[in-house]
């Protein structure tokens, strides 16, 4: 039996608004990217586009399974079975296959997206390094069934490495946009940092959502600023 | 190391001396501004009037070049695409 949801129940409704902040602000910034790579053919236009749809289809696939989980949970509410207070799943359900591969897979798509971002950011070009770093992320991406805190640590470590060059850049820019950019990383990776503790408690769970809200935000804050010049 | 421009920077840096000679400029100007040979130029002026972001005006014996509003959309949306690009290090 595998738990999927930490959160705490009332949380449920508007973790699902979050996920969609989440899917607008990356889908605007592939929209965004995608239409430099109109006007400027850099290949890193493309990469760092394709990046943030993944970050969007990571959100969307996670938000179904998160409905599949309410809805089923609600369902056994219903019937008053005993389980439904950790929304613990039996393996053999359909439901727990649809959960488990949209988790997995949701999962997978994230850490090939933030890979991919940082390969353009830091210019990663040695194939081997990036063949290497593709392979500890699909092992990542597949035992995270097994150890959501391995996850969440991988995808810290990755934004934290992100985050960093971003206030490389910015010291080195002075311009104000580029430090919206690591103060959104950084607080993506803050989230990741306090997710892995989410065993813990319910509301470390929130703590993480809010803070991961927070990064989301001040990227959608970033685009309005460029859009303003 | 000399840094070749693109098409689009190419494009950009036409329109742009239109622009900043008031939307309107002589191709001798217009030849010196842009930093191409006669031939390229006059490619690039017929490719711009072909996407009506740039029109050919007679005055007696005077030819002008004017910027149409395509032109002003097009140098707008290249300066947000640089910031974005410079904002996020691509």
């Amino acid at each position: 039996m595998v738990t999927y949801v930490y959160s705490a129940n009332w949380f449920h409704g508007i973790e699902s608004v979050f996920d969609i902040i989440y899917i607008v602000v990356a889908l605007l910034i592939t929209y965004f990217s995608y239409k430099g790579y109109k006007y400027i053919p850099k290949k890193n236009y493309l990469y760092f586009a394709f990046s943030f749809f993944l970050i969007a289809a990571s959100f969307f696939i996670k938000m179904l399974s998160d409905i599949t989980i309410y809805s089923r949970g609600l369902a056994e509410k219903s019937v008053e079975v005993d389980v439904v207070k950790s929304y613990v799943i039996q393996r053999i359900d359909w439901v727990y296959n649809i959960q488990f591969y949209g988790f997995i897979f949701a999962r997978f798509l994230v850490l090939l997206a933030f890979l991919m971002l940082l390969v353009v950011a830091l210019k990663i070009r040695d194939k081997k390094i990036i063949g290497l770093l593709v392979y500890l992320m699909v092992v990542t991406a597949l035992y995270s069934e097994f150890s959501f805190v391995a996850f969440h640590i991988t995808l810290a470590l990755m934004l934290l490495f992100l985050a960093a060059h971003y206030w490389k850049s910015y010291k080195k820019q002075k311009k104000g946009n580029s430090k919206f950019v690591f103060m959104a990383f950084f607080a993506i990776f803050l989230s990741q940092v306090v997710f892995s503790f989410v065993e813990l408690s319910q509301s470390v769970y929130v703590v993480g959502a809010v803070l991961q809200l927070i990064g989301y935000l001040l990227l959608f804050y970033t685009i309005v600023l460029v859009l303003k010049k | 190391m000399i840094l070749r421009r693109t098409k689009i920077e190419i494009i950009h840096d036409i329109l742009k001396a239109i622009q900043n000679k008031g939307g309107k400029i002589k191709p001798t100007h217009l030849l010196y501004k842009s930093n191409l040979s006669h031939n390229k130029m006059k490619e690039y002026l017929n490719e711009l009037i072909k996407k009506n972001m740039v029109e050919e005006k007679t005055d007696g014996k005077n030819k002008f070049y004017l910027i149409t509003e395509n032109g002003v959309r097009y140098i707008n949306e290249f300066k947000k695409i640089k910031e974005f690009s410079e904002t996020f290090g691509l």
